[in-house]
């Protein structure tokens, strides 16, 4: 399950459909996310769509009659709208319309009343309704889907729906659905998923039932979006904020495409050092390539470059934007202090000693370079850890905390009160069954690895007791409308309330053992892709106190 | 090619790597262990098809001469010169039996990729998901409500054409005629104008619409002059007049409003009246007799009909990039012809003429500059002067032809001097010579296993998504022999040396207009042929 190649796979017919001439694509605010992961705008060009817009704009576009249009929007009421207005006084000459997702017809028969210079000529649903960020993750970029109740809001959960919709139809599943049984609003989306599957059959009647579904709430795991990360990628968006595959670094806008940059597509799950490493690797191979650059005196030389100069030219690029993000990325963790954060919080998670780990926050509360964030994000993990124990003194930190963060106390509530071990029926911290237990024994006899990455996402637990067959239906029962497959090959997990890219990093690497040794291919959907920072936010707005 | 190479390279030629093993069992061994492949391979097939071309050659151009007693000939030629070696066909044959049963690899996998990109291994081709079409229910939708609006603007023409063409000259009487022919609703119905919702009054005054009879106020009133309703109501009219517009005004009339065109109209002067065939006569108030009083909804109707009739004339920026994208797919067609040609120029082989890639070369210059000129054309056509989007939008032509230029132009690589030509030629021979004599050497001391690198065929991935639009269609060369019918019997080429200048014909026309398939085909079958010839001891230089 390659969601990025069936989007552009998708994309790609929208094109082919429309023919050959000069093409404009008329996108809203989602479907331009998804063109802008899938392809390169030069690659757009290259397949002789030559504009973009925005239906939603409200400048008026101007009228350009040699124009074929492409018009690629979710089906919303709104955009319906705008579309029979555009309809009504054509810019373009022909229309070729393309929705992300099921539409109503009495939308389509709206649609053709108002195309009365009878401008439109193809009307397609095309299923990819969300932001295909990387092969195995999709995400509908929705910020703050909680209301003040902790549960998804309206709009927030009719938009999950249509998503997980739309991913089954683009893979052709009809998979069974399983949920979170402690959480209503998991409960409630398997069943409404449930019912558009047998309300539209006709659609689903090819689609194999190789899979499952699962449902889960952000709530099962508030420590994986706590933590400082050490793999590229999520350590990119932890401390600079990745945006559909793009970070802002002094004001410019890079782009980190696994499909358009050989170097982010290998490293993307390397943890910092070996980045560092690669970054050499990569400068050295430039340096030599630069070194021919210097001296093009000789004329074989000269033709050796010019020959070489589209690579060169693409690696030059590769190679500064890389240098410059790693850079960034490096002086950040000094100046954060971040290696002795992260080692705290993952004894937090990990070890889980109580009196140690609480003399060390204490430590760095009071310490001046602790930051706002990192300060908060180990009072937090503090309070989620030891929630339950005897001698905690979650009301000590709380208020060693307000001095840097004045909504402190209300903060560490929400959280407990959203994932708390009252809200949660799972075994995050591995305390309560034998075979975790034992597990860590043995860790520890061996001796850990790397002291910054011992904790694993929650996620990668559930994963793996799906596919040994092992997987708990008391706490994630499947919907009573659903049949279990003899087998299950795809596991798609859609995480309500924000997914992390650590989480993305476990999933990529279930897909390669399944290249190797096979086991069901993974994919994670999610309403948005969250960093400590981002998950804070949430929490505060959930708490209804603004900063 | 010398007599001495030819001779060496007769024998138990390898049909693999043309190795000459010096004996049967030696090559049965060596195609056993070297080239350990699948025999249902497309190589496998190769051999058999150059074989059976082969057979056809000879009988295709000389019928009388008994094949069999040929090569029963040459074999004797070939078993004196090189002592105890058979040549047959027969042997070939048989070299290939074992091939069947063995699995060996075929040429291609020799062929070391040099610098490929490494690619995503996809387990499962990802295949697009579910498709939906609502075509067809819109476009019935579509139907009814189109229908509805074309039945409705027919009738307002149709009262149109009635109003101007039947009218009486007299001003009194026109307006009872115009009441008979548009039933006016009554004023007491509204009490306030449709079209700004303000009340009439002393001030303002009720109107009404000559088409649709409904009552209007005199600011929501439009004029529609009766130049125009003739155009909507007379095509033939509409046509004359496209022309002389087209004719007479220098202009850029970009926009097309219904006033304008009359304004121009008048402008032309009295020749356009004259064409309306005098069936209205000037009389004095000419604003008041030639205009008539519509609403707006029944102008937007006429409006669009208007734009309808008028054939619509693309800018000529649309012909200029239709060239733009044929000279590029054409281009994409060539380039990896020409890298082709160049690549086994480069090699010293012969199977292409160092003129004939020079050509093509300077035929894809000439391509690119016109690219070029015509890129550039279309980015600078308009000026300053042009909206946004529309330089944005030429802008971005220009950005991608470059692009693509730039893409083809460092997939070209350059070709030797004709000096050079004939020193790599040279070194070329001396290499296939040495390769085959080190071979005899090596198979005499019964080393078996011995390969020789083939001529890498390099792929030249088509770049560009241009590629895409090329449409299948057949392709054959001229036949031109060249053949001198008052040659003495002795002159006369063999068969096969004329074979062999007919293909390579063939060939360098293929290549010259980038069928990538034949050239293929055709420069497979020019070596199995030139094997052909080198055992039968025939030289072709």
């Amino acid at each position: 399950m390659n969601i990025l190649a069936t989007a552009r796979l998708y994309i790609g017919e929208m094109v082919t459909q429309a023919g050959p001439q000069m093409k404009v694509l008329l996108m809203d605010k989602e479907t331009t996310g998804i063109v802008s992961c899938a392809f390169a705008q030069s690659e757009m060009m290259h397949k002789e769509v030559y504009l973009f817009e925005r239906i939603d704009n409200a400048a008026p576009r101007e009228n350009i009659k040699h124009l074929k249009c492409i018009v690629f929007v979710r089906p919303t009421a709104e955009n319906i709208q705008l579309l029979c207005r555009e309809l009504r006084s054509p810019k373009y000459a022909q229309y070729y319309i393309f929705f992300s997702n099921i539409a109503n017809k009495s939308d389509i028969k709206l649609l053709a009343e108002a195309d009365e210079e009878e401008t439109v000529r193809e009307v397609h649903e095309f299923f990819i309704d969300a932001v295909p960020l990387s092969k195995h993750l999709l995400s509908i970029g929705l910020h703050h889907p909680y209301d003040a109740s902790l549960r998804l809001s309206t709009t927030a959960f009719l938009h999950a729906k249509q998503t997980i919709i739309s991913l089954l139809l683009a893979f052709k599943k009809a998979p069974t659905v399983c949920y979170q049984k402690s959480n209503g609003d998991c409960e409630k989306l398997a069943d409404e998923v449930t019912q558009v599957m047998r309300r539209e059959e006709a659609l689903f009647r090819t689609c194999k039932e190789d899979t499952l579904l699962l449902v889960i709430d952000r709530s099962e795991d508030c420590a994986t979006p706590l933590l400082n990360q050490w793999t590229y990628e999520a350590m990119v968006h932890e401390l600079l904020g990745l945006q559909n595959n793009r970070v802002t670094l002094d004001g410019q806008s890079l782009v980190l495409s696994e499909l358009q940059d050989e170097f982010y597509e290998k490293n993307v799950n390397a943890n910092f050092g070996e980045i560092g490493q690669s970054i050499k690797q990569l400068m050295e191979q430039f340096q030599s390539k630069a070194q021919i650059h210097k001296n093009v005196e000789s004329i074989a030389d000269m033709k050796s470059f010019v020959e070489e100069y589209p690579q060169f030219k693409k690696m030059s690029g590769t190679v500064s934007k890389h240098v410059s993000i790693v850079g960034e990325l490096s002086r950040l963790v000094a100046a954060n202090n971040l290696l002795e954060v992260s080692e705290l919080e993952q004894s937090i998670v990990v070890d889980g000693d109580h009196t140690t780990c609480l003399d060390r926050v204490r430590n760095h509360l009071v310490n001046k370079q602790t930051t706002v964030l990192n300060a908060t994000r180990l009072v937090l993990l503090y309070a989620l850890r030891f929630e339950q124990h005897q001698n905690n003194d979650i009301d000590g930190v709380v208020a060693l905390l307000r001095s840097k963060e004045p909504a402190a106390a209300s903060l560490v509530r929400v959280l407990l009160r959203f994932g708390g071990a009252s809200r949660r029926k799972n075994d995050l911290f591995g305390s309560q069954s034998a075979v975790e237990m034992t597990k860590r024994f043995i860790k520890g006899l061996k001796g850990v690895e790397n002291v910054y990455t011992q904790h694993t996402p929650y996620l990668t637990q559930i994963i793996e007791s799906i596919a040994r067959g092992r997987f708990n239906e008391n706490v994630y029962p499947k919907h009573t409308a659903s049949q279990y497959s003899a087998r299950v090959d795809n596991i798609i997990v859609f995480v309500i309330g924000g997914a992390t890219y650590a989480e993305l990093a476990q999933v990529r690497a279930a897909n390669e053992r399944r290249n190797q040794a096979g086991g069901p291919s993974v994919l994670l959907a999610t309403t948005h892709m969250l960093n400590a920072q981002s998950f804070i936010d949430q929490l505060r707005e959930m708490g209804g106190t603004t900063r | 090619m010398e007599d001495g190479p030819s001779v060496i390279q007769q024998g138990f030629l390898c049909p693999f790597c043309m190795t000459d093993l010096g004996s049967y069992i030696a090559l049965a061994n060596h195609v056993e262990s070297a080239h350990p492949e699948d025999a249902d391979t497309p190589a496998f097939e190769q051999i058999r098809g150059f074989i059976d071309k082969a057979k056809r050659s000879f009988k295709r151009f000389e019928p009388g001469i008994d094949i069999e007693n040929l090569r029963e000939k040459v074999g004797n030629i070939a078993t004196s010169a090189s002592a105890g070696n058979i040549l047959q066909s027969e042997s070939l044959q048989r070299s290939v039996e074992p091939l069947r049963k063995t699995r060996s690899k075929s040429r291609e996998r020799e062929v070391k990729p040099t610098k490929v990109k490494p690619i995503e291994i996809i387990h499962v081709r990802p295949e697009i998901g579910v498709k939906r079409s609502h075509t067809d229910y819109f476009l019935r939708c579509r139907e009814a409500s189109v229908n509805d609006i074309a039945v409705r603007t027919n009738t307002l023409i149709i009262r149109m054409d009635k109003l101007i063409n039947e009218a009486p000259q007299e001003h009194s009487k026109r307006k009872d005629f115009e009441r008979f022919v548009v039933p006016w609703s009554e004023d007491s119905e509204s009490s306030a104008c449709p079209g700004c919702n303000q009340k009439f009054s002393l001030t303002r005054r009720r109107h009404h619409c000559r088409l649709c009879g409904k009552v209007l106020c005199e600011k929501c009133s439009r004029f529609l002059s009766f130049l125009t309703a003739r155009k909507l109501t007379n095509p033939a009219l509409a046509a004359a007049m496209t022309e002389e517009k087209q004719n007479a005004s220098t202009q850029k009339a970009e926009v097309r409003s219904l006033d304008k065109l009359a304004d121009l109209a008048q402008r032309t002067g009295g020749h356009l009246r004259g064409l309306i065939g005098g069936s209205k006569s000037n009389d004095g108030s000419e604003d008041a007799a030639e205009h008539l009083r519509v609403c707006v909804p029944c102008l937007t109707l006429l409006e669009r009909r208007e734009q309808q009739m008028e054939a619509r004339n693309p800018p000529a920026m649309v012909s200029l990039y239709e060239r733009l994208v044929g000279l590029l797919s054409e281009m994409s067609k060539l380039t990896p012809s020409y890298s082709r040609m160049a690549l086994s120029i480069n090699n010293g082989e012969a199977i292409y003429t160092l003129q004939a890639a020079e050509e093509l070369r300077r035929r894809i210059a000439e391509r690119q500059r016109e690219v070029d000129v015509l890129s550039k054309t279309i980015e600078n056509e308009g000026g300053e002067g042009l909206p946004f989007r529309e330089q944005q939008l030429r802008k971005n032509i220009r950005f991608v032809s470059v692009q693509t230029l730039h893409n083809f132009i460092s997939n070209m690589p350059n070709l030797p001097s004709s000096e050079k030509y004939a020193e790599l030629a040279e070194e070329h021979r001396n290499k296939v010579a040495k390769q085959v004599e080190e071979a005899r050497l090596q198979a005499q001391r019964a080393v078996s296993n011995i390969k020789i690198p083939s001529v890498p065929i390099v792929e030249t991935k088509p770049s560009s998504s241009f590629m895409g639009r090329v449409v299948e269609d057949g392709w054959t060369p001229d036949f031109s022999p060249i053949t001198n019918p008052f040659a003495e019997e002795e002159d006369r080429q063999h068969p096969l040396q004329e074979q062999r200048g007919i293909l390579r014909g063939y060939l360098s026309q293929a290549a010259a207009v980038g069928r990538l398939e034949e050239v293929e085909i055709l420069e497979r079958n020019l070596r199995d042929l030139e094997a052909e010839m080198r055992q039968l001891g025939l030289n072709f230089d």
